[in-house]
């Protein structure tokens, strides 16, 4: 049996190693939000991307330098943006359950996060249009206002769920696929006004 | 003789008592002294809080319209303030026209700045209840999430209401506990009343001053999910005058 001076040293540097791994591993515990984050799945333009829960096929996006509604609750008035208008215009299906919230946000590739437009009746994710039934696609156009320098590798997150509680949700992530080339032009020359109908089911 | 020049004990001046210092001897006296001393410091520190001495100092004197005021949230450079009228309801509300740009990266709901802002009437005969936000570039249309890196001319705009008379006694901290309790309480009649005549006090008002705090982005208590929460310290006070419009 070793002597009690290096037992007791022993004893202390496995304690302290302990005690640092305790702290290790405290720090890497995940937070209620990192734990309850929705689960993304990722996709691209014009494919249809299946988030268990529902189907969505977002088409190619446009940017434009007016908007309006086109008929509905909405005003018809066209909107100038603070930067530019990007429309990405969808189809959403429902897999099992009704699904009565529509969300979207444009994130770009720097983190910076943009969700549609409240200023637009029509606009999908907006709070109007139909509920999501299972079986039936219902089609229409996300509206996002962005400013022109901060579109860049932009991703469309759609979320289509029962409740308002995110957590945990599906989400399709579409990577919209725009090069920096091709968001110079865009934005150099956006289309004159886009009217946006309503969101409404596709027989 | 030499003798004679020889020290004696008892001649020797006494340098000091045993004791030393103005205490007194006894051990029982020196408790009762430092019983004494620590009842007083205590029934001061009670007095002191009690007349609101621990509460934090104003930081700085209400600044003038204009100031740009950056918190972690926003940054909110108010310009003016007037009473108008609500469109929709017909009711007065307080509308303050300022610069507001997000200082975060995602959007976020546009009535959580209202946590951060304190609005006061110094007549205490009118409360601002809840915020709206619009922009001046299209007026009718309600802002809903605030957008990052978005700078726009905002119209912050208040519904008005009476401030609940249960509201003066918090103010009292040997009051407080019981008053927030009974704040806590819903009104049902109260809700069910008609709006109050808000006119006579507004016509009185002359100025308002907005009390704007600090803020964090943290998880919740009970619903832990993150998102922005006022905190006590005062980023700004501004004083801005008010009108009635039209």
């Amino acid at each position: 049996m070793a002597s009690p001076l290096p037992r007791r040293a022993l004893t202390v540097a496995t304690c302290l190693v302990l005690l640092a791994l305790i702290f290790v591993a405290q720090s890497l515990l995940p937070g209620e939000t990192d734990d309850t984050e929705p689960i993304p799945f990722a996709g691209e333009v014009g494919t249809e991307v299946d988030a268990e829960q529902f189907t969505v096929t977002a088409s190619e996006p446009r940017v434009a330098a007016a908007v309006q509604d086109d008929g509905g609750f909405g005003s018809g008035t066209p909107l100038k943006p603070h930067g530019v208008w990007v429309v990405v215009p969808a189809r959403l299906t429902a897999q099992e359950a009704p699904l009565g919230t529509v969300e979207a946000q444009l994130v770009m590739g720097d983190g910076y996060t943009y969700s549609v437009t409240s200023w637009l009746f029509n606009g999908l994710g907006t709070g109007s249009g139909p509920t999501l039934s299972p079986g039936i696609a219902v089609g229409g156009a996300f509206v996002f206002e962005v400013p022109k320098d901060r579109l860049v590798d932009p991703v469309l997150q759609v979320s289509a769920r029962e409740s308002l509680d995110a957590r945990l949700s599906a989400r399709a992530d579409i990577d919209l696929g725009l090069d920096k080339d091709e968001i110079a032009e865009l934005t150099a020359s956006p289309e004159e006004s886009i009217s946006i109908p309503a969101a409404a089911q596709i027989p | 003789m030499a003798l004679h020049f020889l020290p004696v004990a008892h001649h020797a001046p006494h340098a000091q008592g045993p004791g030393g210092g103005f205490l007194p001897e006894g051990r029982l006296a020196r408790a009762l002294i430092a019983l004494g001393a620590s009842v007083l410091l205590i029934v001061s520190a009670v007095a002191i809080w009690a007349a609101g001495g621990f509460e934090p100092a104003d930081a700085a004197p209400a600044a003038q319209p204009g100031t740009r005021v950056e918190t972690r949230q926003f940054t909110l450079t108010p310009h003016e303030a007037v009473f108008t009228e609500d469109p929709d309801t017909g009711l007065t509300v307080l509308q303050v026209r300022a610069d507001l740009v997000s200082n975060d990266t995602k959007p976020y709901y546009a009535d959580s700045i209202d946590q951060s802002i304190e609005v006061e009437f110094p007549s205490g005969k009118l409360e601002a209840t809840m915020l709206t936000v619009k922009y001046t570039r299209h007026p009718e249309g309600l802002v809903s999430q605030i957008q990052p890196d978005m700078p726009e001319e905002a119209l912050l705009v208040w519904s008005l209401g009476k401030p609940d008379e249960k509201d003066k006694d918090c103010d009292d901290p040997l009051a407080r506990l019981e008053c927030e309790r009974e704040q806590a309480e819903i009104d049902w009649d109260a809700i069910l009343e008609d709006p109050p005549d808000l006119g006579p006090a507004v016509a009185e008002e002359r100025e308002i001053t907005l009390t704007i705090h600090q803020n964090v982005y943290q998880p919740g208590f009970t619903d832990q999910s993150e998102r922005w929460f006022a905190e006590d310290d005062v980023a700004a006070k501004i004083t801005l005058p008010v009108s009635e419009e039209g």
